[in-house]
């Protein structure tokens, strides 16, 4: 991303690497990422499952437990790097400037407590003097927006059915007004009808509310659906990043061409198209560009070196040796 | 909660009070010959002037010893109902119910105390130990606890009495309270009951602990991975608030159904517990029935012994649902 | 099965390398070691020691521990230290008797019951929970009082009843889990018969649970056996830890200051619990990776 671009983004994420320990070597999960997200941007981080989408959106929220550490990097907030906060500070942070839904919500709400009591402690651990009455009026709103019964938040969590615990945590993410909210895989263990509902919900607050959201699925077609930004990680590596219409239409590495021409094209009768092949070993990865193996461009350079990130458009960066400019 | 959640808990509650019964009746029977003259003759045999037979089926009469098997089982049922235990051999014509009822309050009152402070502490200890376990002194102490739980409750009461009532005579050597002593008030009544069960209880809860705390450790351990509680922290909860109500909470529940499981445990532990310290209860009532021979006295105890671990235990099934959600929505 | 020597030698390999895994968990070796410890103690005590441990009179009474005897002599005229011996390995037999009957009662039950199924599964798991909930050391004291002339093996018998019930349980819900899984069904597809299925597929997959709960049984049986020893309700004609401890109460020796009489066999009794606790713990470790590291 040009530099242009620096000061009016809302999260930079430099050179992240996050490893997992394991005996004595490093499972290499996330190696290098850089990217940044924008006020009012739905920015849709696309991918295999294990290229390290999830781990990066733990690594950001600092909910890293071992044997996962950084190991280089920083993620800066409204300029306040998070990686280098002390765990009062970032517990100021948390919820209040950038919340999570994760990806399993089955499990992600407490079973012996009500809905509303894990929503309203949520905010009375950081806003201690808004009153109860005004906690219901925010719970609410979003609850009808997203078509929520109002018994769904006296209820205790076995009572709901999964797409019902889904929207709960999103109301429950939200309710503190974040600038930053990171949903991980918001939609595979959904059906259809809530898929819509979450995602018309998304859309509207960042028209609305300006929140920005980080949406991380390996579903490229609810990225197309509405993210604004994506960017496409393999391996634990950033491919590509760039406008949503842009790479869809011109898309520029490889492996992008590949994910979207996986996805079938209504009223279009043609193969759908695979990659042979699977996802490299992280504890050694390939040499030179990790996707090498796979790709069906590769040259030789490919192999002996790591390519770097490059411009290839206005807003729009490629990690390919294809693009390498000469 | 469903019905047949509570049909099955009734029909094995039944089942085991009719278990417990049966072998209370069957048992002495079982035995050839007839118990009242097994008895005569062994008092005979230890020197004892014994009148001849028609003492024998006198008493025969009285303990309806002469009547076919079946109906003796109806008449045994319907004294049980009646809450008639039966009448002492050994403390004859003392009746057992009479006999047991001065001893259950001294057992009741050790248990209960012993029972609810070892789940309290033990619970607690093995919860911060699972939580944090990092921290020496947690660890040091929860050690400790388990290896005086290996060490079992005989060990640790003759040692406390050694110790306490022996070698630093603190405390006395047993009895529930110090044998015709008068009081000035309750109060000093209840001070001297406090200070001679102190050994006692103490040796219940020391050993009591260590299996508490093991399985509360390992709850709490299982459900730090869990993603709630990984929320939990991303909602910026505090520790203590995440510790108590996100995990803790959590493994609370489960545990107290164990309460009335291990109710028999803690039963039938201090037994031996009262026997060493000569402590009134029940158990010292069994052991010296046992030592006798009283076998209605025996049978009467083990009854009651099945009754009140079976009961409480049928109740807390019966409760459980009610105070946990998971269980209730089911 | 043909059984040649290529055969043989990749079990043996098998075998060894198992073996070798368990050897490295610390948990395991200590607990192992701890008991073997004991068993070498009442071994050669017995071969060493010249007094009878049973046969009162046989040396003179209260002796305080000298070097001719290193633990004493008790009120009845028995050398405390070849009784403490002696009543170890008694003690062993019985706990180890009772718990392989047990064991192996509750390993049919669970069986039979959690893969069959049905009502035969739903009245066996009644009845496990009846002689679970059931206070076992009351209805054995009651047990023991009426048959009075108690052996060893009889012993054991009366302490099995009670002791299936908790292994029945857990085995079974073992049982459940297993028949669910894929190989399971594959293996029933194929046409094994259920016996089969049952020693040569489901078995060896939890055996470390198995061996973790073969563990807590025989702690159990020796406790419940120890209880009944303690009242005067254990075998006749022999000695056992518990039996000792029996006749130190019966003596008064806490408060004749006989520090000597009722410790050892506390202490002997503490380290075979211990050892049973500490094979049991790491085998609970390998069956569930997660304690580890804990």
């Amino acid at each position: 991303m040009g530099t242009s671009n620096r000061a009016r983004a809302l999260l930079n994420v430099r050179n992240l690497r996050v490893y997992y320990r394991v005996r004595s070597s490093s499972v290499r999960a996330v190696d290098g990422v850089t990217f940044d997200v924008k006020p009012r941007e739905i920015f849709s981080i696309v991918g295999e499952s294990g290229c390290g989408k999830s781990t990066l959106a733990n690594a950001i929220i600092r909910l890293l437990e071992p044997p996962a550490y950084i190991a280089s990097g920083e993620v800066m907030l409204k300029d306040v790097n998070l990686l280098e906060l002390d765990d009062q500070r970032i517990n100021d942070f948390r919820w209040k400037e950038i919340s999570i839904l994760p990806q399993s919500a089955m499990n992600a709400l407490n079973p012996v407590m009500k809905v509303y009591d894990q929503i309203k402690d949520g905010v009375t651990a950081h806003e201690h003097r808004l009153p109860d009455n005004e906690i219901k009026k925010r719970v609410e709103f979003m609850a009808n927006k997203l078509m929520l019964p109002s018994y769904t938040f006296k209820s205790y969590p076995c009572q709901l059915s999964g797409g019902m615990r889904q929207r709960s945590l999103l109301v429950l993410a939200l309710i503190l007004d974040p600038s930053l909210v990171i949903i991980d895989e918001p939609t595979s263990a959904v059906d259809v009808v809530t898929q819509r509902k979450i995602l018309e919900f998304l859309r509207m607050r960042r028209d609305e509310a300006g929140t920005s959201i980080i949406l991380i699925t390996h579903d490229v077609a609810v990225t197309a659906e509405i993210a604004d930004t994506m960017m496409v990680m393999y391996a634990g590596k950033v491919c590509e990043i760039g406008d949503v219409v842009n790479i869809f239409e011109d898309p520029f590495h490889p492996y992008t061409k590949a994910l979207i021409e996986a996805v079938p094209v209504l009223g279009v009768k043609s193969e759908v198209k695979g990659l042979s092949g699977l996802p490299p070993d992280l504890i050694n990865p390939p040499s030179g560009c990790r996707f090498h193996p796979r790709c069906p461009d590769a040259i030789e350079v490919c192999r002996l070196e790591e390519p770097q990130l490059k411009e290839v458009k206005p807003n729009h960066v490629v990690m390919c040796h294809l693009y390498r400019r000469d | 909660m469903g019905l047949p959640y509570v049909i099955r808990r009734t029909m094995i509650y039944v089942l085991s009070l009719f278990g417990g019964v049966l072998i209370n009746f069957v048992l002495p029977r079982l035995v050839p010959g007839n118990p009242l003259q097994a008895k005569l003759l062994e008092l005979q045999r230890m020197g004892v002037r014994v009148a001849g037979q028609e003492f024998v089926d006198k008493y025969m009469k009285i303990f309806g010893l002469n009547e076919p098997l079946h109906i003796q089982f109806v008449n045994y049922i319907t004294s049980l109902i009646q809450g008639n235990l039966g009448i002492s051999i050994t403390r004859f014509p003392t009746e057992v119910r009479e006999l047991i009822a001065k001893h259950f309050p001294w057992t009741l009152g050790l248990l209960y105390v012993a029972h609810f402070t070892v789940f309290l502490v033990g619970v607690i200890l093995g919860a911060l130990v699972g939580w944090k376990s990092k921290s020496k002194l947690r660890k040091g102490v929860f050690m400790i606890f388990i290896i005086l739980s290996q060490m079992q409750y005989y060990t640790v009461a003759m040692t406390l009495l050694y110790v306490f009532a022996f070698l630093i005579p603190v405390f006395p050597i047993g009895a529930a309270y110090t044998y015709g002593a008068t009081y000035g008030n309750i109060l000093q009544y209840a001070w001297d009951i406090m200070w001679h069960a102190t050994l006692p209880a103490l040796s219940l809860v020391l050993v009591g602990i260590g299996g508490w705390s093991l399985a509360a450790r390992g709850l709490i351990v299982s459900v730090k991975g869990e993603d709630y509680l990984i929320l939990a922290k991303a909602k910026g909860l505090s520790e203590n608030r995440r510790f108590l109500f996100y995990a803790l909470k959590n493994t609370l529940l489960p545990q107290i159904t164990d309460l009335a499981i291990t109710m028999g445990f803690v039963a039938t532990g201090s037994i031996l517990v009262e026997v060493i310290f000569g402590y009134p209860g029940m158990g010292y009532l069994l052991y010296r029935a046992v030592t006798a021979l009283d076998y209605p006295l025996i049978q009467g105890i083990s009854i009651m012994y099945v009754f009140g671990v079976t009961t409480a235990g049928f109740v807390v099934d019966l409760m459980y649902p009610l105070i946990d959600p998971r269980v209730r929505y089911e | 099965m043909k059984l040649n020597s290529s055969r043989l030698k990749t079990l043996r390999n098998a075998v060894l390398s198992r073996l070798s895994f368990i050897r490295s968990n610390s948990y395991i070796s200590s607990g192992i070691g701890l008991l073997i410890g004991v068993v070498l103690f009442g071994v050669i005590g017995i071969l060493v020691i010249p007094y009878h441990p049973v046969r009162m009179g046989s040396v003179p009474r209260d002796l305080a521990p000298s070097f001719e005897h290193p633990l004493g002599t008790d009120s009845l005229g028995r050398d405390l230290l070849a009784q403490v011996c002696f009543g170890s390995l008694m003690s062993l037999q019985v706990g180890f008797l009772a718990g392989i009957i047990g064991f192996v009662a509750a390993l049919a039950v669970a069986f039979i019951g959690g893969y069959r199924g049905g009502n035969l599964d739903g009245g066996l798991t009644v009845l496990t929970e009846i002689f679970l909930t059931t206070p076992s050391l009351v209805i054995l004291i009651l047990l023991a009082s009426i048959v009075r002339k108690v052996e060893i093996l009889l012993m054991a018998l009366i302490i099995a009843i009670f002791a299936w019930a908790w292994p029945a349980k857990t085995i079974r819900a073992q049982v459940l889990s297993l028949r669910e899984r894929g190989f399971v069904y594959l293996a029933r597809l194929s046409g094994l018969s259920s016996i089969e299925i049952i020693v040569k597929h489901m078995i060896p997959n939890i055996l470390p649970f198995l061996g973790s709960y073969f563990a807590v049984v025989v702690n159990a049986a020796t406790l419940s056996a120890v209880g009944l020893e303690v009242i005067g309700l254990g075998p006749r004609h022999t000695t056992t830890l518990g039996i000792i401890f029996y006749w130190a109460m019966m003596h008064s020796a806490v408060t004749r200051g006989l520090i000597w009489w009722w410790l050892p066999p506390c202490i002997i009794l503490f380290l075979l619990f211990l050892s049973l606790f500490l094979i049991q713990r790491g085998l609970d470790e390998i069956a569930n990776p997660r304690l580890r590291g804990e």
